[in-house]
């Protein structure tokens, strides 16, 4: 049926620069990470010297974060301190005024950068629940994601030309 | 050959290596999900056993999956197929340099791209994302199957990707197991009894997996698997799975830990229409982001329906229901309606609206507009672009820009 098919060249004349769409696309998934913006919890275990960063949901009542759903009490109160999504500077700034006004969301009587350090909830006072969640079976710190993304796609890539020879022999 | 011919000849491959560094540069600026295409009814397809490992869809191709990826889904140049056309090689495992045994089923899944964020029309987050670098297989010796998927993480997208989390490393590069399951086939291979860390059998399994019908029931297929057993039924006209969720073991402590059920079932009205049902019921000791005893329920219907082939329209409704110990039982909803239409083969514009209202006292509800172009311009890869506005929910308006990349290796 004409209206279901486009009309530009016969695959082959494309395949072959496929190569360079995955030689690029290594390269550009290597910067990705590299490129990544720190994340929030990192800066926050940084900033308060946990060892760990704190799960996302002690900003939010979302496990996966976004908008609109930093709903707790220390984000609330960060915010009043200046913060803005995505901004690390306004994390930097927050965090230091937490610091320096000890303040304490849940008032337990424990400062909110105490209870970040110690990996307890700074929104849930007595912290009578269970410890912070944790993802993940075990620690492997300093994974390199970009490298193993790219040895994959450069293997597909070595893969593909390998069987454009082997058709041309 | 004539001169002329000649001349053009000569010419084609630099109009390749342009089509190559377009394609790529369209690469350089994008990001995707995983790959599951409810709309694949229009080609007939009220199941997705014929071409998923997984009999509820998405995952691991089948080599018939394959086939149909090549032969249905990606866009032709030049001449018209045949009758009886067969897929090519290059719709095999790695472009068909890799020839599995037919015990083996192979993949690899690679997505990346560019997100830009605004908030009341402040331009808030804009990064590049590696949104998923697996790899996947499932050997499968007489009625006994083993599955699985191995992947990284970045930083940059560690919230859509920490629940399937191996390891904890403290920068957020993790390595990732999505799904990982024992399975054997009974009754001539319409039943699968599976064991494992699975997707949950939820509602339409669509790639928006950040939509709000798959967020807010935590069923979405990027992440949102959980540990369990599941046993699914397949037949030409109906297909149901069901699970006993035993909660995700790559989250700790295991007072967080939901445990419960979920299933759907699914009726095919024809070869191009379908409507189904699903429900979802868990409890958690401490619910992961309130850290509350919660008892959580989702009860909903899904439709896929195509009157006509090159329009495809996606329909869910789902009631939730959240019991917090010290908070009461609340109700909310959300809902997805999505069109999808191929314009030409391999082409696709979609239009989605969705809806939210979250189970919580005092919640205000919020909407959502999608605006989607995608092309599968080769087998197994498509580029994608997303234009994604949201109001309500007492939260600023946001949109988003998302320019997508994914392959199927």
């Amino acid at each position: 049926m004409m209206f279901y098919r486009l009309r530009v060249t016969p695959v082959r004349r494309i395949v072959t620069p496929l190569i360079a769409l995955v030689g690029f696309a290594a390269i550009t998934t290597a910067e990705t990470s590299a490129e990544a913006s720190p994340e929030y919890p990192s800066i926050i275990a940084e900033a308060v010297g946990a060892s760990s960063p704190p799960p996302c949901t002690v900003c939010h009542d979302s496990p996966s974060g976004g908008f609109g759903t930093a709903t707790k009490l220390l984000a609330k109160y960060l915010e009043s301190r200046g913060l803005s999504a995505s901004d690390e500077g306004s994390l930097r700034t927050a965090l230091a005024a937490a610091k320096g006004e000890k303040s304490d969301s849940d008032k337990d009587g424990v400062s909110d950068t105490d209870e970040l350090k110690a990996g307890s909830d700074p929104n849930a006072a007595g912290s009578s629940g269970p410890p912070p969640a944790e993802y993940g079976c075990g620690n492997v710190s300093g994974a390199r994601p970009a490298n193993v993304s790219f040895a994959m796609v450069a293997a597909a890539a070595a893969a593909f030309v390998c069987r454009r020879r082997r058709l041309r022999s | 050959m004539s001169p002329r011919l000649v001349k053009r000849t000569q010419r084609r491959p630099k109009a390749s290596w342009a089509v190559a560094l377009l394609l790529g540069v369209a690469f350089f600026v994008m990001a995707p999900r995983a790959q599951a295409y409810p709309w694949m009814i229009r080609h007939g397809y009220t199941g997705c056993v014929a071409c998923h490992a997984d009999p509820s869809g998405g995952g691991l191709l089948t080599p018939y999956g394959r086939a149909q990826s090549e032969l249905l889904m990606s866009s032709r140049y030049g001449h018209a197929p045949a009758e009886e056309e067969e897929a090519s090689r290059f719709s095999g495992p790695l472009f068909g340099v890799v020839t599995p045994p037919d015990a083996l089923l192979v993949g690899g899944w690679l997505r990346s791209g560019y997100i830009w964020n605004t908030a009341d029309g402040k331009l808030v987050d804009r990064r590049f994302l590696l949104m998923r670098a697996d790899l996947g297989a499932q050997v499968k010796v007489g009625h006994f199957r083993a599955n699985g998927t191995l992947g990284i993480a970045s930083a940059g997208s560690r919230a859509q990707s920490q629940q399937a989390s191996l390891s904890s490393s403290a920068d957020g590069a993790n390595l990732i197991s999505r799904e990982h399951w024992l399975g054997v086939d009974l009754a001539d291979d319409t039943v699968l009894l599976r064991a494992g860390r699975l997707n949950l059998p939820f509602g339409l399994r669509n790639i928006e997996h950040t939509s709000w019908v798959r967020s807010e029931t935590r069923t979405d297929y990027n992440q949102g698997q959980q540990h369990g057993v599941a046993v699914a039924y397949n037949s030409a006209a109906f297909r149901t799975e069901g699970m006993l969720i035993a909660g995700n073991y790559q989250l700790h402590p295991d007072a967080y830990r939901e445990r419960g059920l979920t299933g759907f079932a699914e009726l095919a009205l024809g070869e191009h229409n379908a409507v189904g049902a699903s429900v979802l019921v868990t409890r958690a000791n401490a619910d992961v982001a309130t850290s509350k005893e919660t008892f959580r329920q989702a009860h909903g219907v899904f439709a896929r329906l195509s009157f006509w082939r090159p329009l495809v329209f996606l329909a869910e409704a789902d009631a939730l229901v959240t019991s917090t110990s010290g908070a009461g039982t609340a109700v909310g909803y959300t809902g997805l309606l999505q069109a999808d239409y191929e314009v030409v083969r391999g082409v696709h514009l979609a239009l989605t609206g969705e809806g939210l209202r979250r189970p919580k006292s005092g919640a205000v509800g919020g909407v959502g507009g999608w605006a989607t172009v995608s092309w599968f311009f080769l087998p197994h890869f498509d580029a994608r672009l997303d234009v994604v506005r949201r109001s309500g929910l007492g939260a600023p308006d946001t949109m988003t820009y998302l320019a997508q990349l994914q392959g199927y290796l």
